[in-house]
């Protein structure tokens, strides 16, 4: 209970910079903040691109519980995302479009496991050479992002487009809107799905009992008997799959096609949302839609201006920096 | 040539060396990237402000060591996760500084500094490089030979022993901070003399390899040296590659970071 509190104060805390950073920034005060407020809420188009955004966070946040849980941090989340997308666009292009949902589906296996697979060699490289996953996976990401940049920027480039984007996939493969002329699609429901069941294995089975004892004792772990091996590396596989899969559905819901830069900032919101959570992947629901609220409001409350990235990125670090801290006195001391 | 390979390595050997006081007293400060940047963009004010490179040195490192200082503090006394709200240093930093960037000059892209303040590049690239060298021996100096040296390592090595002697593992852990945003920030302000400018993300990776910098180099001392020639001579082997090939500079800009995956998997199969 009192880790609600905690994350409920430092929620508040962060809610509160930001009204006043909104306030300063903006010549109209009043409709500013009703806009951040009410703005999500306003019509169908903001509500939808706001259910659309936690989609998004739902899943990167589910996998970063896991590894959270297993004591392991994977900080790829930005690569993880940007390769399984832009394998998900290109198997669009190559796949033929009659093919349907199947279609969408053989997209979305490839690009969660591009994800689990980039991922798990951090977790192989941590097990067999203690090389520490938090700096194995960022540099592998970093590789990835430029490499992909690169790719899209030049040889996969659509020469008719004006952005820097890969060609648009075959509208057979979109996946079902809902709320139109909404971003939101049917990934929602994965969403959730995926939360849900990642929870029920966490806590309801064997495997996931394992997982939690390893990342709280691992020494105790291994006088189990848990393999150490298995729960380095399936944690952070796992982890990379859910933002491949987060990947792969921005592809296949928004936009359609892998867009140069469009994974960029989304590593840390696996993080961010997995902390507000407590490591709870069914929390991980109310995380991400307070988020998406937060960040839709900005967007609606800043509208005609540059800055709403920049509010985002803020926003996303004052919980950061609060969300660890023991805040209130006298509470047990860390895990 | 050797100027532009020297340039390349001190802004990642200033960020390394204070780095690794952190990692040697037990917390590893991962806000490096960010810290750069803030000493990027305070000295890039007080060049604003006073047109004298050595005071502009001068408000970045105590700029950026005061806020390396404060969230290290906030994060031990609280008992938060160092990892955690480095990141989340690595986040507010750049977003401040381009909405703080935005109200000054009305853009959040690249900012000049006035030509009349100029030196030249050679001239910051060897000063750089005397204080780098002596900023190295005297590290040396500090961590062998030193009490306070002693007790940096101690608190790495074995909380316990030093609170049993009467001595705060926390506190020598937070100074070890405020002294590593205190390189971060000269290494920043190299950035922006060298650059004559201050850009968004300007370190560019920098502070990242320079953590990269501590694990390749076997988190000790001569290692950090290695792993930052290792870098520039990385870096050298992209530039010209690049120009015998023919091949798009886009292609290289994730050069460093493969090359340092790697080379961390070369190394430890070596230490294997």
């Amino acid at each position: 209970m009192r880790d609600y509190l905690n994350t409920l104060l430092v929620l508040i805390i962060a809610a509160v910079i930001i009204m006043i950073l909104l306030l300063l920034l903006t010549p109209a005060p009043l409709k500013t903040l009703e806009n951040f407020v009410f703005g999500p809420f306003a019509n169908i188009y903001n509500l939808g691109n706001m259910l659309s955004i936690a989609a998004v966070l739902i899943i990167c946040g589910t996998g970063m519980t896991i590894s959270f849980q297993a004591g392991l941090f994977n900080l790829g989340g930005e690569g993880q995302i940007y390769l399984a997308g832009t394998v998900g666009a290109l198997l669009g292009l190559i796949l033929p479009a009659d093919l349907g949902y199947i279609g969408s589906l053989i997209m979305i296996i490839a690009g969660a496991a591009a994800g689990g697979a980039t991922a798990a060699v951090s977790g192989v490289l941590s097990h067999r050479y203690r090389i520490h996953e938090l700096i194995s996976s960022f540099l592998l990401s970093g590789a990835i992002v430029f490499f992909i940049d690169f790719l899209i920027a030049a040889p996969l480039r659509d020469p008719e487009g004006f952005l820097q984007s890969t060609r648009k996939i075959p509208e057979q493969f979109y996946l079902p809107s809902i709320l139109e002329p909404s971003n939101l699609s049917a990934a929602i429901f994965i969403a959730v799905f995926s939360a849900i069941s990642i929870a029920l294995w966490l806590y309801k089975t064997p495997g996931g009992y394992e997982l939690r004892v390893f990342g709280t004792n691992p020494s105790f772990a291994d006088f189990g008997g848990i393999s150490r091996q298995r729960y380095t590396i399936l944690p952070l596989a796992v982890s990379g799959a859910c933002y491949g899969l987060a990947g792969t559905l921005m592809v296949l819901s928004t936009q359609h096609a892998a867009i140069v830069g469009f994974s960029s900032g989304y590593g840390w919101n696996g993080i961010v949302i997995a902390l507000i959570a407590g490591n709870n992947p069914l929390m991980t629901i109310p995380a991400a839609l307070l988020l998406a609220w937060i960040e839709t409001g900005i967007r609606t409350a800043m509208s005609g201006t540059s800055l709403s990235f920049e509010l985002s990125t803020v926003i996303r670090g004052i919980i950061l920096l609060l969300i660890t801290l023991h805040l209130s006195a006298g509470r047990r001391s860390p895990t | 040539m050797i100027s532009s390979i020297l340039a390349y390595g001190i802004p990642i050997i200033l960020a390394a060396l204070g780095g690794y006081l952190t990692d040697l007293s037990g917390l590893l400060n991962i806000a490096l990237e960010g810290l750069i940047i803030m000493g990027a963009f305070s000295s890039f004010l007080a060049m604003k402000l006073t047109s004298s490179y050595m005071v502009a040195a001068a408000a970045a490192a105590l700029m950026t060591a005061l806020i390396s200082l404060a969230y290290a503090a906030l994060t031990i006394r609280l008992k938060g996760n160092i990892f955690i709200t480095g990141l989340a240093m690595n986040l507010l930093i750049p977003g401040i500084i381009t909405i703080v960037s935005v109200q000054l000059y009305q853009t959040g892209g690249v900012l000049q500094l006035s030509d009349t303040d100029f030196i030249p590049f050679d001239t910051l690239v060897w000063t750089y490089t005397l204080f780098v060298l002596s900023l190295y021996i005297v590290s040396y100096l500090f961590l062998a030979r030193t009490r306070a040296g002693l007790s940096v390592r101690a608190s790495g090595l074995n909380r316990r022993a030093m609170e049993i002697r009467g001595e705060n593992p926390d506190t020598i852990q937070i100074w070890t901070f405020g002294y590593s945003g205190l390189l971060c920030g000269l290494s920043g302000a190299f950035l922006t003399f060298t650059l004559h400018a201050f850009i968004p993300n300007i370190s560019s990776g920098k502070g990242w390899l320079a953590l990269a910098a501590i694990y390749l180099g076997g988190r000790r001392l001569p290692g950090l040296l290695y792993a930052v020639l290792f870098f520039a001579a990385a870096e050298m082997l992209a530039n010209l590659a690049q120009g015998i090939f023919d091949l798009p500079a886009s292609l290289f800009l994730g050069f460093p970071y493969l090359i340092t995956f790697f080379g961390l998997i070369v190394r430890a199969r070596i230490a294997k």
